[in-house]
């Protein structure tokens, strides 16, 4: 036998077993059977013949006797019996031979019927009747004597009667015919009982046969059932062997696997992994539904149920389903009576069929928590490392004074941040004046940076702000919106801070070890300057700097790094900025820094298309700042781009649901241009980090409302666009502050 | 369907950016668009006027949820392809526009290449 074994074969076989064992039982018990009933027949036949083999010699005697008796007139019921009871015993034998047996039943015994089954025997019986016939005619007148054969008289004594005399003369004739008949009827019967004779040598040989073939049949048999034991405790052991390769498998793989049902059950095969992954004592029975109900926040339930009933409707490419797996690197949360505990599973799903017929879904699960961990990791580690290069890259760039105002600005900007941020808070205008305050201040921030060409912080500022306006956008805001905020408000100020130390180690790294680095240990503003200093030292800024002030610093290098990115060309011509008074500056800065990069990303044109319109191919950004004596300051800044269209302006508005275009047809060119300062409006279609959320505008009209002071807008479309700043001086414009705040 | 007449393609998408990319892909050679739509609304206008065969649809648009739109769509016509455009995070959706019958899912951000793979993908029974 194979070790592989047939399935069917082994199936088939106890049939084939019992079929074989039925027709063995009826190809040998039933002519069994008849032959042992012949037999049986065919032996008491032979006993009948012999019991009456001797009477016809019985007979002649007792004829004889009664002869005698007669003649000596003796006593003549005796013999005469002997002959009634041999005629009637012959009588009954060859009755019993002949008789019609068609009626006599299979189980009982029939002497007939043994003859009757034989030619040979029938023909010897007939012989036999034949000559008991003749004797018979002989015997019957003696047989059928009735009465007493003598007379018994005083005269004459006692004499035969005229009976008597008969029964002689019949006795005379009797013994005549008996020594006739008697030896034919001896050999008839001798005949007869050796017919049977030999008959029943010949069945019992056949039964012997028989027997033998029985013998040989049913040790093959036993044979075969020895075997087919065998086979099918070799099969079984086969089975088990199998059932324990796979439950070995089951138990050993790291993978968990199980068996998804179409009612969603888990199959009773699992791996052994899938308890450990789960925590759990067992899941046999239980829905996928229970499995991750427990561990998954009830969305996730949600879509990875809904997933399943996607897997089970295949109308869908695997493929497709494949990449839209909720459950490809889900987290989830065990409960572990010390807190929870947080897990990465992977799930993987595999359609099952069987005859092209969807049957189950093969659900690997494997825990990747130690390669998503890994790649976070990773991932925060080479962001960091990116930000470290791009910090120091984009520190060794900025000019010294500015970097060292940009870090006390925005460290006093994220202090009052913060403030805003702890301040109590209880209306919800209150928290919309909060979140306006604080966009203003992470704006001026993300300006300055990009400015400065600070990469990280500005994508960080970004950040914040898109987390602003997520807060701004909602219907409703409570203290719970603002939590947020704190972590991207810790985020970019921990940045900040690593500048801060990054320019310090720089510092350190100038001066040696030596006593300058003494200085730079100590705290506050001192390290700043020697931040300062040393930046300076190292690294020189690459493009000279035409202007000696800290805000037409800002502004050139703002121009030169948004012109490089837009592929536009532009620059920057300042004037009085260094006569900013000190209580202006940062506003000042925070103003022109927006104005300018509103020109150089909606105003300025590319170099090409500016030269077809017969322009210089560097546009040019004028800002100007001068003292009005008692009315004031006036801050200009004016691009000789394209203007500002009325157009779009008007589409914008219409687009964004705050005018009709009836409206926006009807309102004028300085009421359009208002719309710019609204909150949340823009033209531009895509948000980038230059432009598009429509706060650039804003921001400058909020700063100039802060400072009390007025702002103004004219433009010729294709030719330039002017903002006109007018602010109060500064006695006037503090107090305004201190209102607002 | 014949293999000759290009399938009529409508795409929903409120992003011009996105419009344009999906009318420069390589695919569009079997694709004649019929129209753009920018919101779900528009799109089930669009579509009882175009009778389009394929549909690229963003799923975060106003007026009419991109899921919704989906479920009206194939009511309509059930042998309609549609590709739905939306953002990786959002599988959610995505398992529930398919589940609606959307045939094929691309996420945002995407590149070029992602785009003609999606579209060849969707494709590739007809």
């Amino acid at each position: 036998m194979k070790s592989s074994f047939n399935w069917s074969r082994a199936q088939r076989s106890p049939t084939l077993f019992g079929a074989a064992l039925l027709v063995f039982a009826l190809s040998v018990l039933w002519p069994g059977f008849r032959l042992a009933g012949r037999l049986d027949d065919t032996t008491a036949a032979l006993r009948l013949v012999s019991e009456q083999r001797r009477q016809a010699e019985v007979v002649a005697g007792a004829l004889v006797s009664v002869r005698d008796r007669l003649e000596s007139f003796g006593y003549v019921d005796e013999p005469l019996g002997e002959v009634r009871n041999g005629v009637a015993e012959l009588d009954g034998l060859l009755r019993t031979l002949s008789a019609d047996t068609s009626n006599a039943g299979t189980f009982s015994t029939s002497p007939g019927r043994a003859i009757q089954g034989a030619e040979a025997l029938r023909a010897d019986v007939g012989v036999l009747e034949q000559s008991w016939a003749d004797y018979r005619k002989a015997l019957v007148p003696i047989s059928a004597f009735q009465g007493v054969p003598y007379a018994d008289s005083e005269a004459a004594g006692v004499q035969l009667n005229e009976a008597g005399r008969v029964l002689a003369q019949e006795a005379r004739k009797a013994i005549v015919a008996a020594r006739k008949q008697g030896p034919l009827l001896a050999a008839a019967l001798g005949k007869v009982s050796t017919a049977l004779e030999a008959e029943s040598t010949r069945l019992s040989s056949y039964l012997r046969l028989l027997m033998l073939a029985a013998l040989v049949g049913a040790v093959t048999l036993g044979v075969g059932l020895v075997y087919f034991l065998i086979a099918r405790r070799r099969q079984a052991a086969l089975l088990a062997d199998a059932q324990r390769q796979t439950n070995d498998i089951l138990q050993t793989v790291k993978e968990g696997l199980l068996l998804l049902d179409g009612k969603g059950r888990i199959g009773a095969t699992h791996s052994g992994s899938m308890l450990r992954l789960f925590k759990r004592e067992s899941i046999a029975g239980i829905s996928f539904e229970d499995l991750l109900k427990p561990i998954v926040p009830a969305k996730t339930l949600q879509t990875a149920m809904r997933f399943v009933e996607v897997l089970w409707s295949e109308r869908t490419k695997e493929n497709l389903v494949k990449s839209i797996n909720p459950l490809q690197e889900v987290e989830v949360s065990f409960d572990t009576g010390a807190g929870q505990e947080t897990r990465w599973l992977e799930f993987d799903f595999h359609r099952v069929k069987s005859q092209g017929k969807l049957v189950n879904l093969l659900v690997s699960v494997n825990d990747v928590t130690p390669r998503v961990r890994l790649a976070r990791e990773l991932a925060e580690s080479r962001e960091k490392a990116q930000s470290q290069v791009d910090t120091l890259l984009g520190v060794l760039h900025v000019n010294p004074q500015q970097l060292r105002s940009f870090l006390s600005d925005s460290d006093a900007a994220m202090k009052m941040v913060n403030a805003m941020l702890r301040e109590p808070a209880r209306e919800e205008s209150a928290f919309r004046r909060k979140l306006d305050s604080i966009f203003r201040q992470i704006h001026s921030i993300k300006g300055e940076a990009a400015a400065l060409g600070l990469g990280t912080v500005e994508s960080r500022a970004h950040e914040f702000e898109d987390a602003l306006k997520e807060a701004r956008e909602r219907p409703s805001l409570s203290g719970g919106d603002f939590l947020p905020l704190v972590v991207k408000l810790d985020d970019l100020f921990t940045h900040l801070g690593s500048i801060g130390d990054l320019v310090s180690r720089l510092a350190q790294l100038n001066y040696g070890p030596g006593g300058g680095s003494e200085e730079t240990e100590e705290a506050g503003a001192p390290a700043a300057a020697a931040r300062a200093t040393i930046a300076a030292a190292a690294a020189p800024p690459p493009t000279p700097i035409r202007a000696d002030d800290p805000i037409s610093q800002t502004l050139s290098q703002l121009i030169e790094h948004v012109a490089r990115d837009r592929g536009k060309r532009a620059r920057l011509v300042a004037e009085g900025l260094g006569e900013v008074p000190a209580a202006y500056r940062r506003a000042v800065k925070d103003i022109a820094v927006q104005a300018v990069r509103n020109a150089l990303v909606h105003g300025i044109e590319a170099p090409d298309f500016r030269e077809r319109s017969g322009k210089q191919a560097i546009g040019s950004i004028k800002v100007g700042f001068r003292s009005e004596g008692p009315n004031g300051f006036r801050l200009v800044i004016e691009d000789d781009g394209a203007g500002i269209s009325l157009r779009k302006i008007r589409e914008a508005a219409v687009n964004r649901g705050i005018l009709t275009s009836e409206d926006a047809a009807r309102l004028e060119s300085k009421q359009l241009l208002s719309l710019l300062f609204r909150s949340g409006f823009s033209t531009q279609e895509v948000t980038d980090e230059d432009a598009g959320r429509g706060v650039g505008m804003n921001v400058i009209a909020e700063l100039v409302k802060e400072l009390n002071g007025r702002v103004g807008v004219s433009t010729g479309e294709g030719r330039y666009t002017r903002f006109t700043i007018v602010l109060p001086s500064v006695a006037a414009s503090a107090l305004a502050t201190e209102d607002v705040a | 369907m014949n293999a000759v007449r290009p399938l009529k393609l409508m795409i929903v998408d409120d992003s011009n950016i996105i419009r344009r990319r999906i009318e420069r892909s390589q695919q569009i050679e079997r694709l004649s668009v019929v129209g753009s739509a920018a919101n779900g609304r528009e799109a089930i206008d669009l579509f009882d006027r175009t009778d389009p065969d394929v549909v690229t649809m963003d799923l975060t648009m106003p007026e009419m949820d991109g899921i919704e739109c989906v479920e009206h769509l194939v009511a309509k016509k059930p042998q309609v392809l549609i590709l739905v455009v939306s953002a990786l995070a959002d599988k959610a959706t995505a398992v529930e526009a398919i589940r609606k019958g959307a045939n094929g899912f691309l996420c945002k951000p995407f590149t070029d290449r992602q785009l003609n793979d999606a579209l060849a993908e969707l494709l590739q029974d007809v």
